[in-house]
């Protein structure tokens, strides 16, 4: 099934390419998963542990989908390339 | 046998009067000028062990291996420190004399501690060794009582890890040895070789074994841990859990599993039913995910009576969620050990 390491991190890769390729008004705002900014959505936004756990499963969820997004669109080029040129050259 | 009239006469030792010479071991081209001996024994030598020694009294064998011992203990503990007297090397074989073979020891120690030194400072921060040392701090009978509660943990009744361990002023968790209920990193270890051995030797007996087993099997038992730690540790960032356990801890919880998977695999192998296999899988698997159960309830629902002041409340609906992802966790253990049984 797996045959190596190499396949855990083509997995990975392929994971977070996918993620990164969403676009943010295409797609997200038209399911409604675009990313909220913060002080308007939560109005009590009172001490930082209530605010953590009042944030919900969706909120959190869009808030990953928009971090990744954010961080990892400039080093996934330089990694695709990578992995790229790694499959032209393997025999 | 004949029957001496008189009484045989009074048996006398052997007791020679001067300690036995034992010759050089002929020196060979890969070592140096004779046998490098590692004890202070004079050069009319006594011989090293000490069954060859003549019986002089009991105390003389304990008296060389104290002597042994501690000229031993300054050749282990070379790049520490050389406080006993090393005896100098003998290199002459070698074309190097004295001087120069002692200077080639100390650049080799010097190498070796400037080595340690830039491990320990470029890949120092990356793996905290004091974490590691208070998860692989077991005992044996940790350790039984702990494969004993890994195959049956409905009747264990305090779940919950002791925290009197406070040193610089912070509290801790108490150490596996004090602990039952603290997840080591020893058993885990233990577990995923032994898991990693047993699959090589079923395969073996099935005589489909090449070399690359080991290394898929290896494969396959870090993709499912890894697997394991990011759906404990993406659920707990989801639904909002403060402190979620460390990294070594969800590892640690997670390695169990391959204690019931080893007992899985040593059963195929013991019968042939598919039946009993599939039962014995089935009740590790209940065994491992009861555990897991109560091991993580203290991690994930704050209900525990230590800290309620950085907890905050959970409301209802959080709580039955976290229930939720609790037993999600528990039950997903089948499709791990599910993917592990299959060698």
């Amino acid at each position: 099934m797996f045959y190596g390491f190499g396949s855990i991190i083509y997995f990975a890769i392929l994971i977070v390419n996918a993620i990164a390729v969403l676009s943010e008004d295409r797609f997200l705002a038209r399911i409604g998963w675009s990313s909220v900014p913060q002080p308007a959505a939560n109005a009590g936004f009172g001490n930082d542990v209530y605010g953590q756990q009042d944030i919900g499963v969706k909120a959190r969820i869009i808030n990953l989908i928009s971090a990744v997004r954010t961080l990892m669109r400039i080093p996934l080029i330089g990694i695709n390339l990578l992995i790229i040129v790694f499959e032209i050259l393997r025999p | 046998m004949s029957y001496y009239p008189r009484s045989p006469p009074p048996l006398q030792h052997p007791v020679p009067t001067h300690p036995a010479f034992i010759p050089e071991p002929p020196s060979t081209p890969a070592s140096p000028h004779g046998y490098k001996r590692f004890a202070s024994s004079p050069p009319v030598a006594h011989p090293p062990q000490p069954f060859g020694s003549p019986p002089q009294g009991y105390t003389n064998p304990f008296q060389h291996q104290q002597q042994q011992h501690a000229p031993r203990q300054a050749h282990a503990g070379a790049g520490t420190q050389s406080s006993f007297s090393v005896p100098p090397a003998d290199f002459s074989a070698w074309g190097l004399d004295g001087a120069t073979a002692q200077l080639g020891m100390q650049l080799g120690q010097n190498a070796m501690n400037a080595g340690q030194e830039y491990v320990s400072k470029n890949l120092g921060g990356l793996i905290p060794a004091s974490a590691l040392k208070h998860h692989f701090n077991v005992s044996n009978s940790y350790v039984i009582w702990k494969l004993r509660l890994l195959v049956w943990p409905w009747r264990h009744r305090p779940w919950t890890r002791k925290m009197h361990r406070s040193e610089n002023g912070a509290s801790e968790f108490a150490s596996p040895r004090d602990d039952l209920n603290s997840p080591d990193l020893y058993i885990p270890v233990m577990a995923f070789v032994t898991y990693i051995l047993a699959a090589a030797f079923q395969s073996g007996l099935q005589d489909r074994f090449h070399p690359e087993i080991l290394g898929i099997t290896g494969s396959k038992a870090v993709f499912v841990l890894l697997m394991d730690f990011l759906f404990v540790k993406g659920g707990c960032y989801l639904l909002g859990v403060q402190g979620s356990g460390s990294v070594l801890d969800l590892f640690a919880y997670g390695g169990y599993k391959f204690v019931g998977v080893i007992v899985t695999l040593v059963a195929g192998l013991l019968t042939n039913s598919r039946t009993l296999y599939s039962l014995v899988f089935l009740y590790t698997f209940l065994a491992n995910a009861f555990f897991l159960l109560r091991s993580l309830r203290s991690v994930v629902l704050p209900d525990a009576a230590g800290a309620p002041a950085s907890v905050g409340t959970v409301s209802h609906a959080q709580r039955s969620r976290r229930i939720t992802f609790l037993f999600l966790v528990a039950v997903v253990q089948i499709a791990w050990m599910g993917i592990l049984v299959r060698v």
